[in-house]
């Protein structure tokens, strides 16, 4: 069954050009859903970053009695240069740890303080930090 | 995306390959969802005003939307979700748990929204909610298949929205059925397909009271009445997604028209069980509708 082929409009390029920016980006999904979260409950303590990451962006899912936290860590010159919390299905809001990503940035380590009342969330959210810079490191 | 994803392999692939494509689904919709509350695209909706630097999943996502948004004159627009939420399609289909933006206007359009690719930062200009609902399944399903490529024969299905690339176990194209909007048994039509996406809309998934239900017309608030589905096959997902629901908006004369100008291929079916395809559509179809 052969087609002629015809003329591809402006947004077909654009979304082969999404996948293709979100690739160059560097998500790294060697451990999702799932098994992410299994492996990276019970791997919680603080811990300084090694100098030897990887540029990219790592995809991190960290879990408490109390919920997940899905978090996204850019790393730019070996650093840590962004943290976005991408979701939150704790049962707390995500408010009580909106400071814990610039705590991080600054400080270029997970060793954040644990925000009081909030241990589940912010227990969830260094893990998922962990997670994710463990994939720069590997 | 609320969504049973399946994903089948004809031929050898390795696990992790499968298990990364669908790692993208999980990916998209922890940054997408409008029904999580503090998911990306929620906290977005509450900085007015200010660029924020997002991540590429999400700035890809609606520097796609707001394209298929300008292409359509609002026809189609992701700055739907204030309005989506006054229309009570604030209930997340997972979790039951609804969620409410009370500042975010009803009235806002994708004008308000600005983008900085330079920079991939999102400035929104009033308190609004974007709805990317129409974008992202197909996003993630275009990720997915990227992951798969190396694979060749393969089909992932996203609750409906199909992508099929190669053929087959039986060495032959995929065959992907296009439900009837009014007899659920039925199929309307049956297509053949190799690498490419099938996406169909219509009101006859989630309706509400009215004659309404979770299809609204951005300009003017009410639920299009002249269609009851459409169905596009694209090369890609994401464009599939968006031009179905964008046509079901804009009707059968000038959805199908979106849709050919795109170099896509869809069939619009409207109340009175007329048929409108663009030239090319019966060639992908194994057997005419009856």
């Amino acid at each position: 069954m052969a087609r002629k082929p015809r003329a591809s409009g402006e947004l077909l390029l654009l979304s082969a050009s999404a996948v293709l920016a979100v690739y160059a980006a560097g998500y790294v999904l060697t451990e999702p859903g799932a098994a992410a979260i299994g492996q990276a409950a019970g791997q919680v303590a603080p811990a300084s970053v090694g100098a030897h990451l990887r540029d990219g962006t790592y995809l991190g899912a960290g879990q408490s009695q109390f919920g997940s936290v899905f978090v996204t860590v850019a790393v730019e010159q070996g650093r840590i240069s962004q943290v976005w919390i991408n979701a939150v299905t704790t049962t707390f809001p995500q408010n009580v740890i909106a400071s814990l990503p610039a705590e991080v940035v600054e400080r270029q380590t997970t060793a954040v303080d644990l925000v009081s009342g909030a241990t589940g969330s912010s227990t969830a959210f260094v893990a998922a930090i962990r997670a994710a810079l463990q994939q720069a490191q590997g | 995306m609320d969504t049973l994803v399946s994903i089948d392999v004809a031929g050898t692939s390795s696990e992790a390959m499968v298990e990364r494509a669908f790692g993208w689904f999980a990916l998209v919709e922890s940054v997408s969802s409008r029904f999580e509350r503090e998911s990306e695209v929620m906290r977005l909706s509450t900085v007015v005003g200010v660029p924020v630097r997002v991540s590429a999943v999400l700035f890809e996502a609606v520097r796609f939307a707001m394209a298929v948004a300008r292409e359509t004159g609002g026809a189609f627009d992701p700055a739907i979700g204030g309005l989506m939420e006054a229309r009570g399609f604030n209930r997340s289909y997972r979790t039951g748990r609804r969620v409410t933006s009370p500042a975010a206007s009803a009235r806002a359009t994708f004008r308000d929204i600005e983008l900085d690719a330079a920079n991939e930062t999102i400035t929104v200009h009033r308190p609004l909610v974007l709805d990317l609902g129409a974008v992202v399944k197909g996003l993630a399903i275009d990720l997915a298949a990227r992951e798969l490529a190396s694979v060749r024969n393969y089909a992932i299905d996203a609750g409906g929205d199909v992508y099929a690339s190669g053929c087959n176990p039986d060495g032959q194209p995929w065959r992907v059925g296009v439900r009837h909007p009014r007899r659920p048994a039925e199929v309307c039509c049956v297509l053949q397909l190799s690498d490419v996406a099938v996406c169909s809309s219509g009101g006859y998934a989630r309706p509400a009271a009215g004659g309404q239900h979770h299809i609204i017309d951005p300009r003017t608030g009410s639920s299009p009445s002249e269609l009851i589905s459409t169905t596009v096959v694209a090369p890609s997902a994401m464009l599939a997604d968006a031009l179905s629901t964008a046509a079901f908006v804009m009707g059968a004369a000038a959805g199908i028209d979106l849709i050919e100008r795109q170099g896509a291929d869809g069939y619009a079916l409207s109340h009175n069980l007329h048929v409108a395809t663009t030239h090319g559509f019966w060639r992908r179809a194994a057997a005419p509708a009856a």
